[in-house]
C-alpha cells in the first residue's frame, strides 16, 4: 500500500525532476543533456539544474524511507501492528547516547581541522555513524507507545547491520593489537605469545562451555578484561616499535637490517641522479 | 516491502515514563529538559567562577598600564582579556539564561517536554565540548590575536573553530527553546498570553540565531583567512604567524553595545515574571511589555557593526543607523522599568520582606538601564568613545545585568529545578554582582572619556586619575567574582541538600503554569492535562474563579 507520506514526497520528487529538466532546456541545455544528467550534452545553468536535481533526489529518498518504514501514516502503522487503531506515540524521549556521541564527533572533527586530517576523517566517520544511529532510534521511538516494542523494532533493523560491523571491528582491532605485540617481541617470544594467547582463548572457551551456569556478567567481564589487556599490550607494543627484521630479496639473498633503511637505499641515488641531470 | 515483516509480540501500551536511569548513565543520555537546564546552569556558573577570577587578574594588570607585570607579554594580557570577554558571554551569561529557559520554558507553556529533546541534549554537549576546547585553546596560547602581534597558529585556529562550535550549539539550543514556545503551547495560550520570560526567550532566540549566524560566518571567514592567507599551512608547524590586524575587530561587535545587550534580552522577561508575583497583582499593560521586549530585541541586534560595512569614510559606529539604534535602545528598557516600578508601587504593601529573586531581577533591569544609557552616550561621535575602555565598560554592565537576571531567575525557579529554595546567600551574591557591574563598568566608561584606549597596555601612560579608576574597576571585577561564586555555592548547596526542606509546589504564589505542578516536576512535567488558558496569568484565573464557584455551589 502506498502511504500518504510516500505519495506526497514522491510527487515532490517528480515535480523537482520535471522542473530540473525544464530548467535545463530553458537555460541552454542540449537535446539530451538535461535528460541524461549531463552525460550526453549540456544541462544549461549548472547551479540551478543541480539544485533542482538534488531536491528531487532528497524527496525521492524521503519517499523511499517512508514506504520502507511506514512512517507518517497512522493507518499503515495500525495495519502493520495488526491493531484497530494506531498506538499512541511515545511522548517522552528515551535516554540516548547519540546526542553526546554526535557532539563529541563534531569536537573531534574540529580538532582534526587543526591537528591532523586523520582525526578530521575519524570525526566525520563517527558523526556519520551517530547520525544514522540517532535517526533510527528516533524513528523507532515514534513507532508505538511502548519503549520495549520500539527497542525491539530498532534492534530488528539495526542488529543485522551493527553486529557484523562491530564484530569485524572488534576482531580487526584485536588482530591489529596482537600483531603489534608479535612484531615487537623477539621471533622466539612471538611464537610463545601466539601459543599463549590461543591457549588462553581456547581454555577460557572450554571453561565456559563445561560450566553453562557461569553468570553472564562474569563472561562479559572476562571477555572485557581480556580484550582490554590485549589492546593495552598492542598500544604498548606499538609505542615500543618493531624488532629488526631479516628481509629476503627476490634473488634469495639474505641480509639483516632495520625496516626503514631499504627504501632509502634504492630511492636516494635515484633522486641524486635526477638532480644531477 | 517493509523491513520488519511481523508485528512485535509485546503489547503496545502507551506510557509517559521513560526508563528509570540513574547516575552517570542518566546524565549522559538524558533528554529531560529539566536535567539539561540544571547541567547548563551548574557548568555555566563553574565557568563563571573561573573566568571572573581571570577578570580579577586582568584588572590587577590594568591598574598600572605603563608595563606588563603579571603576564609575560602584552599578547598574553590581551589573550586573558579575550578569554574573559568571550568566555563570560558564551560560556556563562548566554548558557545561564539558555539553561534557565531550557528548564523553565516547557513548564511555563504547559508542555510535557522541550521541542527536539535530543537536539537540546546534543546542543548542551556540543556547548560543553566546544567550551572546553575554547578554554583549552586560550590556555595553550590561542585567542583571537593581538593586532600586529604574533600568534601560535594551531591554538589560534583551535580558538576559532571551538568558538564556532560553541556558537552553533547555542544556536541549536535556541531553536529548541523557540520551537517550544511557538509549537507546544496549550489550548488558549495565544502568543499575547505567553509568560513574559518565555516571550523574552522567544525574542532572544530569534535575535541570537540571527547573531550566531553572522558570528559563525565571521569565524569561518577568519579561519579561511588565517589559515590560507596569513598563516602558513598549519599541520605540524609550530612557527608563530603574524596576526592580521582585523582579527579581533571582526568579532568585536559581539562584545560591545548594543549587541552586548542582545545576549541578555531575557533579563527583562525574568523581571517581568518576578515583579508581579512579588506585588501579588496582574501586570498592567501586559501587551505593552511584550512589544517593549520585542523592540528591545530588535534594537539590540547590531551584527552589522563590522569594519566591512564602513562606507564613505564613516565607520559603522559613526553612521546614523547605529547611533539612532543606540539611543532608541533606551526606550523599551524605560517602558519595562516603568511598568514594573508601577506594579511595585501599587502592590507595595503586599511585597513584604525583599526576596532575593525580586532584588536580583530588579537590580538586573537597573544595571541594564545604566548600560543602555551609557551605550547611547558612547555612540555620540563628539565623545570619541568607540575604541576606548568605554567599550569594556558597557560590556561589563551587560554581563553584570545578565548575571543579575540569571541570579534572580535561579532564585525564583530553583524550587522547580531541584525542589529546594535558595538561601539568603544569593541575595548577598546579587548585591555583589550589582556592585561589581557598576564599579567595573562605570569607571571603565569614565576612563574612556579620559581617552584610555580599549585594551591599553605596554607603554601606555595614563592621564591623572585613570589608574584610580582602573583600581576601582578591578574592585568591581572582584565583586563580580564574589557574586558568581556566592550564587554557585548556593545553587550547589540547594542541589545536594537533604530532602527535609523540600520546596512547596508554589512557594511564591506564582501566576504561570509552572507553579501548577509539583516541585520538582514529574518526568512528564504535569500529572494531569493542562486546562485551556484564558489569560497570561492562568493560576490567578483559577484562584479568582474559586469564590465564584463556591457561590454557584451555595
Amino acid at each position: 500500500m502506498l502511504t500518504t507520506g510516500f505519495k506526497s514526497f514522491a510527487a515532490w520528487a517528480v515535480g523537482f525532476l520535471v522542473a530540473a529538466v525544464v530548467f535545463g532546456y530553458t537555460t541552454g541545455g542540449s537535446s539530451l543533456g538535461p535528460l541524461s544528467v549531463g552525460w550526453k550534452g549540456a544541462v544549461g545553468n549548472h547551479v540551478g539544474y543541480a539544485i533542482l536535481l538534488v531536491a528531487a533526489a532528497v524527496m525521492a529518498t524521503l519517499a523511499g524511507i517512508i514506504i520502507a518504514f511506514r512512517d507518517a501514516d497512522s493507518d499503515a502503522a495500525a495495519g502493520y501492528l495488526r491493531v484497530a487503531e494506531a498506538p499512541i506515540g511515545q511522548r517522552l524521549t528515551q535516554p540516548s547516547f547519540w546526542p553526546l556521541v554526535a557532539a563529541f564527533a563534531v569536537g573531534v572533527t574540529l580538532v582534526g581541522l587543526v591537528v591532523t586530517p586523520v582525526l578530521f576523517v575519524a570525526g566525520l566517520v563517527l558523526l556519520t555513524i551517530s547520525t544514522i544511529e540517532w535517526t533510527m532510534t528516533a524513528w523507532a521511538d515514534a513507532a508505538t507507545g511502548d519503549p520495549e516494542v520500539n527497542r525491539a523494532l530498532r534492534d530488528r533493523i539495526m542488529g543485522p547491520i551493527e553486529t557484523p560491523i562491530l564484530g569485524f571491528g572488534a576482531v580487526g582491532i584485536l588482530v591489529l593489537a596482537i600483531s603489534r605485540i608479535l612484531i615487537a617481541v623477539s621471533a622466539e617470544a612471538a611464537v610463545w605469545v601466539a601459543i599463549g594467547v590461543a591457549a588462553l582463548i581456547f581454555f577460557t572457551a572450554v571453561a565456559i562451555a563445561v560450566r553453562p551456569n557461569v553468570p553472564r556478567n562474569a563472561i562479559v567481564a572476562v571477555c572485557l578484561l581480556g580484550g582490554i589487556g590485549i589492546l593495552a599490550g598492542g598500544v604498548i607494543a606499538g609505542a615500543v616499535g618493531e624488532r629488526d627484521f631479516e628481509h629476503h630479496e627476490a634473488e634469495g639473498e639474505e641480509h639483516s637490517e632495520s625496516g626503514d633503511s631499504q627504501p632509502g637505499d634504492t630511492e636516494e641515488p635515484q633522486v641524486e641522479a635526477e638532480t644531477s641531470e | 516491502m517493509t523491513i520488519t515483516e511481523a508485528p512485535p509480540e509485546t503489547a503496545t501500551v502507551a506510557t509517559d515514563a521513560p526508563d528509570p536511569a540513574t547516575g552517570l548513565y542518566d546524565l549522559v543520555t538524558t533528554g529531560d529538559h529539566k536535567k539539561l537546564g540544571a547541567m547548563y546552569i551548574g557548568l555555566a556558573l563553574a565557568f563563571g567562577a573561573a573566568l571572573t577570577v581571570v577578570g580579577v587578574v586582568v584588572g590587577l594588570e590594568r591598574i598600572d598600564l605603563a608595563s606588563v607585570d603579571l603576564y609575560n607579554a602584552f599578547d598574553q594580557f590581551v589573550q586573558a582579556w579575550q578569554s574573559y570577554a568571550v568566555g563570560l558571554v558564551f560560556l556563562v551569561v548566554v548558557p545561564l539564561l539558555l539553561g534557565l529557559a531550557t528548564a523553565v520554558v516547557p513548564l511555563q507553556v504547559g508542555s510535557p517536554a522541550i521541542a527536539f529533546p535530543r537536539a537540546a541534549a546534543a546542543a548542551f554537549w556540543g556547548w560543553l565540548i566546544g567550551g572546553g576546547l575554547l578554554l583549552a585553546s586560550f590556555i595553550v596560547d590561542g585567542g583571537f590575536g593581538t593586532p600586529g602581534g604574533l600568534a601560535d597558529p594551531e591554538p589560534t585556529v583551535l580558538s576559532i573553530v571551538s568558538l564556532a562550535m560553541v556558537v552553533i550549539s547555542l544556536g541549536l539550543a535556541s531553536v529548541c527553546v523557540a520551537t517550544t514556545v511557538i509549537g507546544l503551547r496549550p489550548a488558549g495560550m495565544k502568543l499575547h498570553r505567553v509568560p513574559l520570560f518565555s516571550w523574552s526567550m522567544l525574542v532572544a532566540s530569534v535575535i541570537w540565531l540571527a547573531s550566531f549566524g553572522v558570528l559563525a560566518a565571521n569565524l569561518v571567514w577568519l579561519y579561511v583567512q588565517f589559515r590560507y592567507q596569513y598563516g602558513e599551512p598549519i599541520a605540524g608547524t609550530a612557527e608563530a604567524t603574524e596576526v592580521q590586524p582585523g582579527m579581533w575587530a571582526q568579532i568585536q561587535w559581539a562584545f560591545s553595545g548594543p549587541q552586548a545587550f542582545a545576549w541578555i534580552i531575557p533579563v527583562l522577561g525574568i523581571a517581568g515574571e518576578t515583579v508581579p508575583v512579588a506585588a501579588r497583582l496582574r501586570q498592567r499593560s501586559y501587551p505593552v511589555l511584550l512589544v517593549a521586549i520585542g523592540a528591545f530585541g530588535l534594537l539590540s541586534f547590531s551584527a552589522y557593526a563590522q569594519p566591512a560595512f564602513s562606507r564613505g569614510g564613516l565607520q559603522v559606529t559613526e553612521q546614523a543607523v547605529f547611533v539612532g539604534q543606540s539611543f532608541l535602545l533606551i526606550l523599551p528598557v524605560l517602558v519595562v522599568f516603568g511598568a514594573l516600578a508601577d506594579s511595585l508601587r501599587i502592590g507595595a504593601r503586599d511585597v513584604g520582606a525583599p526576596r532575593s529573586w525580586l532584588v536580583a531581577s530588579v537590580l538586573g533591569v537597573l544595571v541594564l538601564l545604566v548600560g543602555v544609557v551609557l551605550t547611547a552616550v558612547r555612540a555620540v561621535d563628539d565623545f570619541a568613545l568607540v575604541g576606548t575602555s568605554a567599550d569594556s565598560g558597557t560590556l561589563h554592565l551587560a554581563i553584570g545585568a545578565g548575571l543579575l537576571g540569571a541570579a534572580g531567575g535561579l532564585a525564583f525557579w530553583t524550587p522547580k529545578l531541584v525542589g529546594r529554595q535558595l538561601t539568603p546567600l544569593t541575595m548577598v551574591g546579587a548585591l555583589a554582582l550589582a556592585g561589581g557591574a557598576l564599579a567595573g563598568g562605570g569607571p571603565d566608561f569614565i576612563s574612556g572619556l579620559l581617552d584610555q584606549p580599549f585594551l591599553a597596555g605596554d607603554g601606555y601612560i595614563a592621564d591623572d586619575g585613570v589608574e584610580a579608576l582602573n583600581l576601582l574597576s578591578m574592585i568591581g571585577s572582584v565583586l563580580l567574582a564574589v557574586g558568581v561564586i556566592a550564587v554557585l555555592v548556593d545553587v550547589v548547596g540547594a542541589s545536594v541538600r537533604g530532602r527535609a526542606d523540600d520546596a512547596a509546589d508554589d512557594p511564591w504564589g506564582g501566576h504561570t503554569l509552572e507553579w501548577a505542578t509539583s516541585s520538582p516536576p514529574p518526568p512528564s512535567n504535569f500529572s494531569a492535562p493542562v486546562a485551556p488558558v484564558r489569560s497570561e496569568c492562568p493560576l490567578l484565573d483559577a484562584t479568582e474563579s474559586e469564590p465564584d464557584d463556591d457561590q454557584e455551589e451555595s
